[in-house]
């Protein structure tokens, strides 16, 4: 059997992600406010980061103000996802190093989390300061079927938070299988 | 400038060029060891450690933890009736029994995770003791070198195939594993609403963790997952 050993690809998780807790850990509670007030801004963050790079295909089947009705609940999905990615078989590899940094780390990631999350549905404008996605990516050869995988966890979260099942394939769908936003991060 | 001059300019550039890319590796070398440690705080980074994560350096011990830590909480109080995952049994199958599998299957893999997993490729349904072939499989080892978890991911266009193996799988774990729970129906109709519908089954044993996931990616690609994960002391 080969023994080769190499970059895991699975590490998008965390590259994904984490790059965004050294942009912003800034009080997602008000991220959640903001959530509800600037929902038709576009969200490009100053530094080039376009977070909202699905959500011009959003709307077209979505009949709810998703900023107005989930806006406030965007730190606790955040948080949420945060935590079954580590506990995931597929991505707590990728965690266990922020784990380890202890429960400030991980507040702050999923902070950062949260604000990344509101940019890219347009509920904000430049919470997220993170780097590109491209750039968090660069390398890394992240595969389709992890991208897949993530947005597995992400569906359980929503469903589990009590997102109707109309409001996931038609509002936050659009957004997170956009192939546009999924070549950000898959195959960098 | 006359060439003496130039000479000594550009040797002084150099000079400092060197003497300042020295004094950042220094800096920043000192920064990683135990007693630079604080100046590592005064970096934006969460926690207030190294921006890249090299700091944070995790035996197979730790990670063994961290992992046990995480998956406490979904720990249930029914012991699982079975260990058998796929053609595995947590907790007891080591990788040589799982380099003999791969060589008898003629199943690629390669290592991972710095040497803590397997991560194997296209296998069969027969060498998975199943019904559903994967297009990845990964195996995840504790310190001591068993198996800790397994996880197999297979895609496929056709709905009725992940449903039908998802209502399949799903009863049989039930009788395998311990009571679970549902989540979405495991129906080719479900699947189809929209993108990511998806039906899910869980399973928190006392000391097992498995799940059965099968979900609506978009653009006519099914994802169906299937993981076991030993439940160890946190």
């Amino acid at each position: 059997m080969p023994t080769k050993i190499r970059v895991p690809a699975s590490l998008f998780l965390i590259t994904c992600l984490l790059p965004l807790a050294c942009g912003d850990s800034g009080d997602t509670t008000d991220a959640s406010t903001d959530a509800t007030t600037d929902a038709t801004t576009d969200a490009s963050t100053t530094d080039g980061t376009d977070t909202t790079a699905g959500s011009e295909s959003e709307g077209d089947a979505c009949m709810v103000d998703i900023c107005m009705l989930y806006g406030a609940a965007v730190p606790m999905v955040a948080s949420e996802i945060t935590d079954r990615a580590a506990n995931d078989m597929q991505f707590m590899d990728d965690f266990a190093p922020l784990v380890a940094e202890g429960q400030a780390a991980v507040d702050a990631f999923k902070a950062s989390l949260a604000n990344f999350i509101s940019d890219a549905y347009g509920c904000s404008t430049d919470l997220y300061t993170g780097p590109t996605m491209q750039e968090a990516h660069a390398g890394l050869g992240i595969t389709q079927m992890e991208y897949d995988a993530f947005l597995g966890l992400i569906v359980g979260v929503l469903t589990d938070a009590g997102v109707p099942q109309d409001h996931i394939n038609d509002c936050f769908a659009p957004t997170l299988t956009n192939p546009d936003f999924a070549a950000t991060i898959i195959g960098q | 400038m006359a060439k003496g001059e130039k000479r000594r300019w550009r040797g002084r550039i150099l000079r400092w060029g060197a003497g300042a890319c020295l004094a950042f590796v220094g800096v920043v070398g000192f920064a990683h060891t135990e007693g630079g440690r604080a100046l590592l705080g005064y970096l934006p980074s969460p926690g207030g450690g190294c921006p890249r994560g090299y700091d944070v350096a995790l035996s197979n011990a730790q990670r063994d933890r961290i992992d046990a830590g995480a998956l406490a909480k979904l720990r249930g109080t029914t012991p699982v009736r079975s260990k058998r995952a796929f053609a595995f049994t947590l907790g007891e199958t080591d990788r040589d029994a799982v380099a003999r599998w791969s060589q008898a299957g003629g199943v690629a893999c390669e290592t991972v995770e710095a040497g803590r997993a397997l991560r194997c490729r296209d296998i069969p349904a027969i060498a998975l003791e199943r019904s559903l072939a994967a297009e990845s499989l990964l195996l995840r080892f504790d310190a001591e070198g068993r198996l800790a978890g397994v996880d197999a991911s297979q895609r496929g266009r056709d709905p009725a195939v992940a449903a039908t193996y998802l209502h399949a799988r799903g009863e049989a774990l039930d009788h395998a594993l311990c009571s679970g729970s549902r989540r979405g129906e495991a129906t080719a109709a479900a699947l189809t609403r929209g993108p990511l519908s998806q039906a899910h089954a869980e399973y928190r044993c006392a000391d097992v963790r498995a799940q059965l996931t099968a979900t609506n990616n978009g653009h006519g690609e099914y994802l169906v997952r299937e993981s076991y994960q030993a439940i160890g002391d946190a």
